[in-house]
């Protein structure tokens, strides 16, 4: 899977190059995030479609697709050899959200697998899509950088407003939390779609997961405080620790 | 102290400043300065004053309209299930950190509600409020030690204040409790969790056996806990015996309701318990106060001991029964304090009974702690 479909330079020097994935690796977030194979991992009592991928404009998935994926993917058995993902044979809590059978897929039904979601019910291109929107919000427009006590002061002051947040992406560097190591961007837009990335020597991007948490969207306070979350902070980034990205005319119409 | 969250909530604050004079007065929208204002006053810094004044002009009608949005806002993403805790997870950071979000705006409305002379629970929606927060917090700790709550916080660990929400994860099951099994609150949920059964739910009541497994289980199931509540509503009406683990529970899921103070959600009240005039006279007819009336605390959950008091006339008397007989250390009940057992192997400490608070600390050598504090009061009523 090529994902990004274009380079993307973005503000700050940062690039992120056209990459080819592997699949499984590119399987692994389809299943998990779009497919809701990641909500049903973390809670045996939550709905599939928790992050509300149905729920964006255009859909990446609807229930029916779903069924029909499911369905697809449970028939490239051949022998022994099958999906491992047991939410996708029904069973429901048995995966570890973060190590999905899909890593280890063997090659024809991962082959298989590529085929049903990418190319014949086209989640896959669904999902690189919402992913490449946010950084095409930032890279195109452009964006322009700020501290993040300048994005504080103007979007608390538009509470009043709440719908100039609408479709707003807000990238933020720091730390990932799971090693408070490695240098991530994360970027969050207004309806709970949020992106992160590797950020590498020299600029470099490399694609981490996109994923949606839709009760940031669900109450007109919830934007407010979900874009701007802040990561761990990289202190020997210096004052880019504290620095935002948002597209340049939101900006000019509501900055400071 | 001067930290980007220091940094961030001024420039925030400035930002709602410059939006004033306000032209809506929408509950779902007044939770955004809201909670930056409590999340100043957290921090111990100065709110603008027009911040302030926008802020002290809400009505009743208002704070009651905020904490109703508050109640009935969506609690979705789900608590994961006890495997597939993973400190990485942002829905659950999302989680937490809404949790406290709402402790924010609970502690900036408490703040105009006393400056009106109200106390919190004279909010009217607020009951509503604080049940559902009770409950997710009692999910949240049978998944959670408080260092794991701090590390999901991020910044917002700044804010966490003696007596604050979180606190209640440093003396609650944490982790390393869970482990053991053969703890007096039994075990917790392995696996998908079956409801308690009504033997359990009695046994619990009256002594406090298997707390983790029921208070857990309440804590995932409102149907079930508000089962829990009417079942201790029934006992108490009885006269039956309600431990102190039922009453502590009891006594949390409302304390939220029923307290004035500035860490109202977690500055519990003292526990009742009643004792006195009507099982006197009951049990002695009328006779002298000398003939003590025992109440039986049940399990002192979690330290592995269980304790009854016994009510002899003007002075009251604690005696705490160890599982292992070496494993206490300290027992402070009023001003009273024991280092030791008396002569006869016995840790029992008295005080004279008074309407007032009384403290109870037990310490054990493993260094786990009880603490609570207990208040005598007429029987429950018949």
């Amino acid at each position: 899977m090529r994902l990004p479909s274009r380079d993307y330079r973005l503000p700050l020097g940062l690039l992120w190059p056209v990459t080819n994935l592997p699949a499984r690796t590119w399987q692994t977030h389809i299943v998990k995030h779009p497919l809701g194979v990641g909500a049903l991992a973390r809670n045996r009592r939550a709905p599939w479609n928790e992050e509300g991928w149905d729920r964006l404009t255009p859909p990446v998935i609807t229930e029916d697709i779903r069924t029909q994926a499911l369905a697809s993917i449970r028939q490239l058995a051949k022998g022994d050899l099958r999906c491992g993902v047991p939410e996708v044979q029904g069973g429901r809590g048995h995966s570890d959200a973060e190590e999905l059978a899909c890593g280890v897929c063997p090659d024809s039904i991962i082959s298989g697998c590529q085929d049903v979601l990418n190319t014949a019910l086209l989640i896959g291109p669904g999902y690189a899509a919402a992913t490449e929107a946010l950084v095409e919000a930032l890279a195109d427009v452009p964006g322009i950088a700020v501290s993040s006590r300048r994005l504080m002061l103007a979007v608390f002051g538009l509470w009043q407003e709440p719908q100039t947040l609408d479709g707003l992406c807000v990238m933020r560097l720091g730390l990932d939390r799971k090693t408070a190591a490695r240098r991530i961007l994360r970027i969050s837009r207004s309806d709970g779609v949020r992106a992160e990335f590797y950020w590498n020597g020299g600029g470099q991007l490399s694609w981490r997961t996109t994923y949606r948490i839709l009760s940031a969207a669900q109450t007109r306070s919830g934007p407010f405080g979900f874009l701007t979350e802040e990561l761990p902070r990289d202190h020997s980034l210096g004052p880019l620790s504290e620095t935002c990205v948002v597209p340049r005319p939101w900006w000019e119409s509501h900055g400071d | 102290m001067d930290t980007l969250l220091h940094r961030e909530t001024e420039a925030a604050l400035a930002g709602i400043a410059k939006s004033l004079p306000a032209s809506t007065r929408d509950s779902a929208l007044a939770c955004v300065p809201l909670a930056k204002i409590g999340d100043a006053l957290r921090l111990g810094l100065e709110v603008p004053g027009s911040v302030r004044r926008w802020a002290d002009s809400l009505t009743v009608k208002d704070l009651a309209g905020i904490f109703t949005v508050l109640a009935e806002a969506p609690t979705d993403p789900a608590l994961p299930d006890e495997d597939a805790v993973d400190l990485d997870d942002p829905f659950l950071i999302q989680s937490v950190r809404g949790r406290d979000e709402v402790e924010s705006i609970i502690c900036a409305i408490e703040r105009v509600a006393n400056a009106a002379g109200l106390a919190l629970h004279q909010v009217g929606t607020y009951e509503k409020l604080s049940v559902k927060l009770s409950l997710y917090d009692a999910s949240l700790r049978e998944l959670l030690t408080a260092e794991q709550v701090t590390v999901l916080l991020g910044t917002r660990a700044q804010l966490q204040a003696e007596g604050s929400w979180t606190a209640a994860f440093t003396r609650q099951m944490g982790a390393p409790e869970r482990e053991s099994r053969e703890d007096p609150g039994g075990p917790a949920f392995a696996g998908e969790p079956t409801e308690p059964s009504e033997e359990i739910v009695l046994k619990y009541v009256a002594t406090g056996s298997l707390a983790q497994y029921v208070e857990g289980y309440a804590g995932r199931d409102v149907d079930f806990a508000q089962g829990l509540v009417a079942t201790i509503d029934a006992l108490r009406a009885a006269g039956e015996q309600v431990g102190l683990a039922a009453r502590r529970w009891y006594r949390d899921l409302r304390i939220t309701a029923g307290s004035v103070g500035v860490n109202t959600l977690v500055a519990a009240a003292a526990i009742q318990i009643p004792a006195g005039p009507r099982r006197m006279a009951a049990s002695t007819g009328g006779a002298p106060a000398s003939r003590p009336d025992n109440i039986d605390l049940g399990w002192l959950y979690p330290i592995k001991a269980s304790a009854m008091i016994a009510v002899m006339g003007d002075q009251l008397e604690i005696s705490v029964f160890p599982q292992e007989p070496t494993s206490l250390q300290l027992l402070v009940f009023g001003e009273t304090e024991v280092r030791g057992p008396d002569p006869s192997g016995r840790w029992a400490a008295r005080v004279p009974r008074t309407s007032g608070p009384i403290r109870l600390r037990i310490l054990t050598a493993d260094g786990s702690e009880f603490l609570e504090t207990l208040e005598f009061s007429p029987p429950d009523p018949v």
